[in-house]
């Protein structure tokens, strides 16, 4: 859908009223005090992830020879300072929080938008076109959404070629697109019988042009919700991943490796793994809270 | 409703049946690979090929498929490749420390997010609900592997008053359930609470519960009698569909304490590579996966009346 056929389309114009829409969809979320408090915590981590490149920090990867003990608050023998301390290797905390953040951010944002690709195309094609298309395509996600979802993780994983970024993109798009598939599906189903489609195809528009220009600007409002709720839990996959040894693989930081690293020294490794578990809870509910206040400005207009 | 019954029977057994020829095709598909598995690394070619013949693998494929299939259903699932032990008497033993850790979540989970649900969702918008309402979010954001961390930080290395492990090293202690069953607990009991109170909150401003009000029945009367029961259903079939979930959550607590159950299990015989453990394991947890929605399904018609006397 090029900028051009929509303005066509819907008959209201150009890009400064769009900005002005976002504007004003953003003072709306300002009512909702719950939204403003995920936003924050959001923006937070997204800045701290664009930035990272140019923020004053040490090298993530950097060992420290002499800062090996997992202390806190040490100094380095360079006179460098580790704010948050350094982890089993002597790397500093902080910077691989804010690194591993990023890397979160950026594959969880990647592999949901995969998976939306898939599971939205698929969920457009069985609501609109229906008969043997939606019979074949729920059946489809029927079947994978029986599986549970971390036997499904562990499978795709050990089993098609080990951990790297790909397969963990690969892993997250087979677990949550039969679900996206499910409640796109639902969304169309529900409009596909109102006048404007009726028009369209009256106008002998292409099926493809209906469901992207007719159908899909329509249902983008629980959509962008589902989005928010959905990145939430994609970035705790690809953490949880890390974790378990199965996700993107080192040394490059990444939260839930982090944890697993640091668990091993048991007391010793409370300071290192306390911080990437407290970095995953915030930008998840930072995440959440912006979905429900979203959801609670869309309900109130 | 026998009909109705049956029907989800066969869509279940049919999409158990194609999830198993999935997993069949994923598993040994690659006879060399299986043959490489079983006897190690550093065997030679012509000793997988000649494994193969004598296992039988020059069958057809679909044809091995049904022999492994009715294998499966008769309770031989082969032997572990980590632990040269048989499948079924180890996966058993397993499975029932997971499920007395299962058991015990799912129950308290029920416990409380009833009891929370139901409070807020009476009482929408007031103080209990908004406080309900967000340590629902609170609980909902946080992992299991990071409350984990969490609760062990405080409980295990700040306190010292709890086990750090769960791997029941001098025989079975309740003390060292307690991390595991807390952290799968307040990971789950927030959705359930929000479903509970979003179902109790939409029947509450339903026109019969009104009614009962305005006639004068008392309050408790109207909330315990009248609307609690029509606001379970959906609660139910959402927590019955759940233990889908439940059970991924599980692995990665049972990993975090190293808990000798069913997901610790499979983790381990996914990294090693233990092909019939991971084939019995995968089979079992998608039959549960399985019977857990046919019984969300059929427990839903059998709640809802308006569906059983259809």
């Amino acid at each position: 859908m090029t900028e051009k056929t929509d303005d066509e389309e819907t008959g209201v114009a150009p890009q400064s009223s769009r900005l002005l829409g976002l504007w004003r969809g953003m003072t709306l979320l300002r009512e909702s005090r719950i939204g403003m408090v995920g936003l924050a915590l959001v923006m937070f981590w997204i800045l701290l992830s664009i930035f990272a490149p140019i923020l004053p920090l040490i090298d993530p990867l950097q060992q420290y020879a002499c800062c090996t003990q997992l202390g806190v608050n040490s100094h380095g023998d360079g006179g460098e300072f580790f704010l948050l301390g350094t982890d089993d290797r002597g790397r500093d905390i902080l910077s691989r929080l804010v690194w591993g953040g990023r890397l979160v951010l950026f594959w969880s944002a990647f592999a949901m938008f995969v998976a939306y690709i898939v599971g939205g195309s698929m969920g457009l094609v069985a609501g609109y076109l229906g008969r043997w298309w939606d019979g074949v395509l729920s059946f489809l996600a029927n079947v994978l959404l029986s599986f549970p979802v971390m036997v499904m993780y562990l499978l795709v994983i050990t089993y098609l070629g080990g951990a790297s970024g790909a397969n963990v993109v690969f892993a997250v798009t087979f677990a949550t697109a039969p679900a996206i598939f499910r409640i796109v599906r639902g969304l169309i189903l529900d409009i596909r019988a109102r006048d404007y489609v009726f028009a369209a195809q009256v106008r002998g528009e292409h099926p493809i042009r209906i469901m992207l220009v007719e159908l899909l600007p329509n249902v983008r409002g629980p959509l962008i919700v589902d989005m928010c709720l959905r990145l939430g839990y994609t970035t705790i996959t690809i953490a949880l991943l890390g974790y378990l040894g199965i996700g993107l693989p080192p040394p490059s930081p990444n939260w839930g490796t982090m944890i697993a690293d640091a668990q091993q020294f048991g007391h010793f490794g409370v300071n290192a793994m306390l911080w990437p578990a407290i970095a995953i809870s915030t930008l998840v509910l930072g995440l959440n809270l912006f979905a429900d206040g979203l959801r609670e400005v869309s309900l109130r207009d | 409703m026998t009909k109705l019954f049956f029907r989800r029977l066969l869509s279940i057994a049919l999409i158990g049946l194609v999830i198993s020829f999935l997993l069949f095709l994923i598993f040994e598909s690659d006879k060399l690979e299986v043959a490489g598995k079983v006897l190690g690394a550093y065997s030679l070619p012509e000793q997988r090929l000649l494994w193969l013949e004598q296992n039988g693998y020059d069958e057809p494929f679909l044809l091995r498929y049904f022999q492994w299939l009715g294998k499966f259903l008769l309770g031989d699932w082969g032997v572990s490749l980590q632990y040269d032990t048989p499948v079924r008497p180890y996966l058993m033993d397993q499975l029932k420390n997971t499920a007395i850790l299962g058991g015990l979540v799912f129950s308290l989970t029920l416990v409380f997010s009833l009891v929370l649900g139901v409070l807020s969702g009476v009482f929408e918008g007031r103080m209990t609900d908004r406080l309900v309402s967000g340590f629902a979010v609170l609980t909902t954001s946080v992992p299991e592997f990071a409350s984990a961390t969490l609760l062990a930080a405080v409980f295990v290395f700040w306190l010292g008053i709890l086990p750090g492990t769960s791997s029941f090293q001098d025989g079975f202690r309740w003390i060292e359930l307690v991390l595991p069953v807390t952290v799968l607990v307040i990971y789950n009991f927030g959705y359930y609470t929000r479903m509970t109170r979003a179902s109790m909150a939409e029947v509450m401003t339903s026109q019969y519960v009104r009614t009962a009000i305005l006639k004068g029945m008392r309050f408790r009367r109207v909330v315990l009698n009248h609307a609690l029961r029509n606001a379970l259903i959906a609660p139910f079939t959402v927590m019955v569909l759940q233990l889908n979930y439940l059970l991924s959550g599980v692995i990665v607590v049972e990993v975090f304490f190293g808990y000798k159950g069913f997901g610790k299990m499979l983790y381990d015989a996914a990294l090693f590579g233990d092909l019939y453990v991971l084939e019995a394991a995968t089979m079992i947890a998608v039959a549960i996966a399985v019977m857990s929605q046919f019984i969300s399904d059929v427990g839903y018609a059998l709640l809802n009346p308006r569906i059983r006397f259809s």
